[in-house]
């Protein structure tokens, strides 16, 4: 017997209240990780494409934000192929083909790009240049067996799935992939690219060298811009993400709430036992102790809300997303990101145990036993 | 005996109703003393307890606890736990619970209960008849059945002195009868001191003294 044995007992007494407090948090929780989530994911999955590649610098149009829209000329790769420092390139042409209602990015890499190092795959084998083949992600892959499909179609042209492939990036799983030439001509986009991905050689990669590097390869070209890898997730990321802002917006209006409600679940619960907590502080409890109570209960409640609206944040929006054919932005999240979250429910804890530990360690507890 | 309580000249002024609940009250009880506190409603008797238990500060006056100033006493809370038990005219059991779990309350604060603080509340409840209500909820139990519930919640720490506030106020005679019995027994065995408020002409009978406390001052000993 102790103190948690006391308060779960002590909670779990008024089960239409907890139920409804703990279905209030879940929500919230869960409104938190879509709203969030999306962002973070599509942030990690990039990070991840760049981290796993080593990936040091990008080549891309100077001052234009959008990764979609933004081309600069193919045979950049060669000139960046020569300059000092520069170990490997690998152009990509990125274009977001409709399908099924719903934008799949396709990718178009060189055959002998070290990107495919990135991907693992599961069925089949690398397309082919010049034989209108691709491969596709494995959420797309499944998506598309559904419909017992095995070709798709970009501006009119078919191509034939040779391969299904996994990836760590979940933007990457949901995508095409094919030889870049081929997504070039079925574009109409012959000799550009999109963006040209560096890896550098050991010796240069600090941040000095980097910078220098750059340098160099800007001056081949006025329209371009050699950007490092991490300044290029974060303007890219930033831009994709177009709702970041206003999903934050979102999320900290949803935490007030669910902080308000469990605030007001736990003012009621003091008003209740004000009687008892008197009696408490009669039979030697001290204030911190009954300060304490308090936070462990709304921690507690917080907890089991928190961990629900986790679970269902993760499991029910994928199942959501699903339904509506967007699961490329199935969340992938981070341990850190849910870290986070916790925080927050965390810190709706401790706010709403503030209010009942004020009211109750500053009124009487002699007015209260007498019941004045 | 030694005094374990001495007050002098204590005065209570409460500022919602703009009067003195306790005027120049000198009192002194002896270690193991059983006094009863009688007078008439709203004369201070309740005020008394609640200030001798460190829950209400008096206005002016001195107070010692074991000859030691009452101001010395930094932590009130823990003189409390470790000094007094109080025995409540309407119990303040706490439902849902059992009559052991309402009996750990004191030290339910703690991240565990130790064995040997259960085993003193068992044998507690063994010398107040209770053992056979130790997993009852308190719900069930009669009135006199929480009282005495309510007296060994307030054994649980062994505490010199029972502050006791009108605990027969909600018993009909037999039991009122029985809860006296019970105090005076513990006030026999472990000479533990009692102060008891109360209206029961009972009272007479139990306790060595009786003092009478009229308009917040002592009348009579």
């Amino acid at each position: 017997m102790n103190i948690a044995y006391f308060l779960i007992k002590d909670i779990f007494r008024k089960k239409l209240r907890v139920f409804l407090t703990i279905c209030g948090v879940s929500i919230g929780v869960c409104v938190c990780i879509i709203m969030l989530g999306i962002g973070e994911s599509l942030k990690q999955s990039f990070k991840d494409v760049y981290g796993r590649n080593q990936i040091d610098l990008v080549i891309q149009e100077k001052e234009q934000l959008s990764i979609l829209l933004g081309r600069v000329s193919a045979n950049l790769t060669q000139t960046a192929k020569a300059t000092p420092g520069v170990e490997d390139t690998a152009a990509v042409l990125l274009y977001l083909n409709k399908m099924k209602g719903t934008a799949v990015p396709v990718f178009g890499w060189e055959n002998d790009s070290f990107l495919f190092d990135g991907i693992e795959f599961i069925r089949g084998r690398k397309p082919a240049v010049g034989k209108n083949e691709a491969i596709v992600g494995d959420a797309l892959a499944k998506s598309l067996q559904k419909d017992n499909e095995s070709q798709i179609k970009i501006k009119g042209e078919s191509f034939i799935i040779v391969g299904v492939f996994k990836s760590s990036s979940p933007f990457e799983q949901f995508a095409v992939v094919m030889p870049i030439g081929d997504l070039q001509k079925a574009i109409h986009e012959e000799g550009r690219v999109s963006f040209i991905n560096l890896k550098l050689k050991p010796l240069y990669r600090t941040s000095f060298a980097i910078e220098g590097v750059a340098k160099e390869i800007e001056l081949s070209s006025p329209l371009i811009a050699a950007v490092r890898s991490d300044a290029f997730i974060a303007e890219k990321s930033k831009f994709i993400v177009v709702g970041e802002k206003f999903s934050l917006l979102v999320s900290l209006i949803t935490v007030i709430a669910v902080a308000l409600g469990l605030a007001n679940t736990m003012v009621t619960s003091s008003f209740e036992k004000r009687k008892f907590l008197a009696i408490l502080l009669a039979l030697g409890w001290q204030k911190i102790e009954i300060a304490t109570l308090f936070m462990c209960e709304s921690f507690i409640v917080a907890f089991v809300g928190g961990i629900i609206g986790i679970i269902l944040g993760i499991k029910g929006t994928a199942f959501i997303f699903s339904m509506t054919s967007i699961s490329a932005f199935v969340p992938d999240l981070s341990l850190i990101f849910i870290l986070k979250i916790i925080g927050l429910i965390l810190g709706s804890a401790i706010f709403a145990a503030i209010i009942p530990t004020w009211i109750t360690l500053n009124s009487n507890p002699v007015e209260i036993i007498r019941g004045e | 005996m030694n005094n374990i309580f001495r007050t002098v000249n204590l005065r209570k002024f409460y500022e919602q109703t703009k009067s003195f609940a306790l005027q120049d009250l000198s009192l002194t009880v002896k270690k193991g003393e059983f006094v009863g506190i009688k007078g008439p409603s709203g004369s201070g008797k309740s005020t008394l307890l609640y200030i001798l238990a460190g829950l209400l500060k008096p206005t002016s006056g001195e107070i010692y606890f074991k000859e030691q100033p009452f101001e010395g006493i930094k932590n009130k809370a823990l003189y409390r736990r470790h000094n007094i038990g109080f025995v409540f005219q309407d119990f303040y059991l706490y439902p849902n619970f059992t009559v052991l779990e309402n009996m750990l309350f004191p030290c339910m604060q703690r991240l565990f209960v130790p064995g040997s603080i259960i085993k003193n509340a068992e044998r507690h409840l063994e010398s107040l008849h209770m053992q056979d209500k130790r997993n009852a909820r308190v719900e069930s139990l009669s009135a006199g059945e929480r009282q005495r519930a309510c007296i060994a919640r307030a054994l649980l720490y062994e505490p010199e002195c029972i502050f006791a506030d009108e605990p027969t106020g909600n018993l009909d005679s037999q039991n009122a009868k029985n809860t006296l019995g019970l105090l005076k027994k513990l006030n026999d065995d472990y000479k533990t001191t009692i102060l008891l408020v109360t209206h029961d002409e009972m009272i007479s009978h139990y306790a060595h003294r009786i003092v009478h406390i009229i308009d917040g001052s002592l009348k009579k000993e």
